[in-house]
């Protein structure tokens, strides 16, 4: 390598630890905090575990939920909102990128339109919807684990999440589906598989990275989702609230905000998405690639 | 043969008895009423967790009396800011998921009574005596129309707090500082007299210019305390409807902008609590403002624990009435007790009543006015053994003969952030005091019209 090159090379990488290493401070202070009574600046002042407390106790008292049931309800909304966008987007994708039919091209306007609208223009539309879910018999607000999909339950939540997150969902998963080869397809309907035989046994192989990538996106979008679960379910340490909403507990208008709990709490928020992103990176990164063609 | 004829016998009875405590259980009917409530942890925990223990005992007294329904308390109780905990009460109802039991502010009671999401309760108050131990003037903030829709869980003054520190700076004697409640309570200290004050030590370098006298940083009730100290009136008691008193108007405006525009005050509008308010206030940069009385807990246990929390507080901080506006006036301090309602959706609004009629007791309340430093809601709370231990809520007690409240009227936020709205001009010095009354009386007419009458 040149001197010049090596030049480049290094001055590159000066440009991105610029940015990087404001990040990286914001990452250390939280870590630092979290573990600290008070910091100054990056300084601890006083090494503690008590931020941390909240893992063995309600950190508000003996009124206020524990964390874990909260943790719990944000995996499940997370992981029930993820699983429906994954297979609902892969459904619609399908037939988007391979068939022809009247208002196909209206049909992929339309979902970038609702992808344009701010959700919080629509709750008010959305409220209704989950009242009138919520009068259907076991699935408005019978079913175990989630609640069903009426107002106040975590299925509730996850499923208006899931019409924010589709057009989204739709257009990643049309994306790959473009991607791949007709020849594939084509041979196996030549040999007689259905339409949906191939979607699942030829298609969806082919397009796991896509899967992944829109996975780990939906999954984040619903753990760190705040205004929807705010809206529709009752109380930060209700049956159904989200960490997103035990957090704020921490957080007071009039009553000084113990900062180094908060970190403590948002860490603790933050640790499955660190870990997604540790282990899915590659995936993650795919869904600008525009897909593999012919698959992994 | 007899051993095992006995032990029959013995298995015959453990069975019957079986038998008998599963049919008793199978009598019983768990009945779950739903409490919300509103606190900052861990200072006002009891708001709903007096209820666990009202349920046991509840339980006990409806076995007592053969009734065989059982209550199961469930709670939900956070730190949510009053706009959205409100939202949630509007959109739960809406959904027929509303809470059994509801707590929030006052004013409430007049937009969820006319809406029909909450009850009246004139009836099956009658059913429990110990209602009769609340202090009378609370009712009044729980009455809408005529009926009482509300049952008080706690209230609290607005005193005005000031700093003896910067006091004996100025040159005040420790016995004129000790005098100084007397002397608001006399009506001989008046507000332009405190404004006098507080200007004084602005010119001598005490306090920093602005800072001689502070209200609060945002809207609130607090304000309309000085509006009823001038005359002011916001109801009235034969319709109903709103009243905006333009002479009284004119005068609080007018004290407003002299406080700000000549006296060295008032620059605390806009100010985050947390961030600035509070730590100026305990850190001795102001010399008189308007607080509450639970503040004097978030200043002792957050804000000066370190420089000695309460001991500090009472060495440092004095506390009186908000002075009368004219001399031999009667001063006037502001309640906002916050209220239990029930649900028009509770199907056991008997049972929720009893509930809170187990909360409403000398030892519930004293434990969540002892907590959090709010006032007693209750007839001869001050000679209850527990609540004497508070010396703040023992000296403050009084003020309660001076209370004022908000109106109960569904258009009080408009009519509160209008009012409001025209203060800060004033204090910011864009709007005159008569512009500010023109700018009231023009707004209230365009938004409330016949709702409100300009006087």
């Amino acid at each position: 390598m040149s001197i010049r090159r090596m030049w480049r090379a290094g001055l590159a990488y000066i440009v991105l630890l610029i940015p990087t290493l404001f990040l990286l401070l914001g990452y250390a202070w939280l870590v630092i905090a979290s573990f600290s009574s008070r910091t100054e600046g990056l300084k601890p002042v006083g090494w503690t575990l008590n931020n941390w407390r909240f893992l063995w106790e309600s950190p508000f008292g003996s009124g206020y939920s524990n964390i874990w049931p909260v943790t719990m309800n944000t995996l499940v909304m997370s992981l029930v909102m993820t699983a429906i966008v994954v297979a609902v987007a892969s459904l619609a994708a399908y037939p988007l990128s391979r068939m022809k039919f009247a208002g196909r091209k209206g049909f992929l306007s339309l979902t970038l339109v609702l992808h344009a609208f701010p959700s919080v223009t629509l709750l008010i539309p959305i409220y209704f919807v989950l009242l009138w879910i919520q009068r259907i018999p076991v699935i408005g607000h019978e079913i175990p684990l989630i609640g069903g999909f009426g107002y106040n339950t975590l299925g509730g939540v996850a499923l208006v999440m899931v019409a924010f997150q589709l057009p989204f969902g739709i257009w990643v998963m049309k994306g790959f589906f473009d991607n791949i080869s007709w020849d594939m397809e084509r041979s196996a309907m030549i040999d007689g598989a259905s339409r949906l035989k191939i979607w699942w046994q030829i298609l969806m192989p082919n397009i796991k990275p896509g899967i992944a990538a829109l996975s780990i996106f939906s999954f984040l979008t619903a753990w760190n989702a705040y205004i929807i679960p705010v809206t529709f379910t009752i109380g930060r340490t209700g049956q159904s609230s989200v960490l997103s909403l035990y957090l704020q507990n921490f957080i007071s208008e009039s009553v000084m905000t113990e900062w180094n709990a908060v970190a403590a709490v948002g860490l603790f928020q933050l640790i499955p998405v660190l870990l997604f992103f540790l282990f899915t990176q590659e995936s993650l990164l795919s869904i600008y690639g525009g897909g593999k063609k012919g698959g992994v | 043969m007899k051993k095992i004829s006995l032990l029959i016998l013995v298995g015959c009875v453990l069975l019957g008895g079986m038998f008998v405590t599963a049919f008793a259980q199978d009598n019983t009917q768990t009945i779950v009423i739903t409490v919300r409530t509103n606190a900052t942890p861990p200072m006002e925990n009891w708001r709903g967790n007096n209820f666990i223990l009202a349920a046991e005992e509840l339980n006990a007294d409806l076995e007592a009396a053969g009734d065989p329904r059982r209550v199961e308390v469930k709670i939900v109780q956070d730190h949510m800011n009053w706009g959205d905990y409100k939202k949630e009460f509007v959109l739960s109802y809406g959904a027929g998921k509303s809470p059994d039991i509801w707590l929030s502010g006052h004013e409430d009671v007049a937009t969820q009574a006319a809406a029909g999401r909450i009850i009246a309760l004139d009836s099956l108050l009658k059913e429990f005596p110990k209602f009769n131990n609340v202090i009378d003037a609370l009712w009044k903030s729980c009455t809408y129309k005529g009926s009482i829709w509300a049952v008080p869980q706690d209230t609290e003054a607005r005193p005005l707090y000031w700093n003896k520190s910067l006091l004996k700076q100025l040159g005040w004697s420790d016995e004129k500082i000790a005098g100084l409640p007397d002397a608001i309570k006399s009506g001989e200290f008046t507000l332009y007299d405190m404004l006098a004050t507080a200007k004084e030590a602005v010119d001598k370098g005490i306090v920093p210019d602005g800072n001689g006298f502070w209200t609060r940083p945002k809207n609130g009730g607090d304000f309309t305390a000085f509006y009823y100290d001038f005359g002011g009136q916001t109801i009235d008691p034969a319709s109903g409807k709103l009243v905006f008193d333009k002479a009284a108007g004119l005068k609080y405006y007018q004290f407003f902008y002299d406080a700000a525009q000549k006296y060295g005050s008032m620059k605390c509008l806009g100010l985050g609590w947390s961030e600035a308010w509070h730590p100026t206030i305990t850190g001795g940069k102001v010399l008189f403002w308007l607080g509450g009385t639970w503040q004097w807990a978030e200043w002792g246990t957050v804000y000066l624990k370190d420089k000695g929390g309460e001991d500090y507080e009472w060495k440092t901080f004095g506390f009186g009435l908000i002075p009368a506006a004219d001399k031999g006036g009667k001063p006037v301090t502001l309640s906002h007790p916050l209220v239990y309602m029930i649900s028009s959706q509770c199907k056991y609004p008997d049972l929720a009543l009893a509930l809170i009629a187990k909360v409403t007791d000398y030892g519930p309340n004293t434990r969540h006015a002892l907590s959090s430093t709010h006032l007693g809601i209750l007839k001869g709370q001050t000679n209850y053994i527990f609540y004497k231990k508070s010396r703040l809520l023992s000296d403050t007690l009084y003020m309660l003969d001076y209370t004022t409240f908000l109106p109960n009227n569904p258009y009080w936020g408009t009519y509160s952030t209008i009012t409001y709205n025209a203060l800060a001009a004033v204090v910011s010095g864009d709007l005159t005091p008569e512009k500010a009354v023109d700018f009231v009386v023009n707004e209230l007419t365009n938004e409330l019209g016949d709702k409100v009458i300009i006087r």
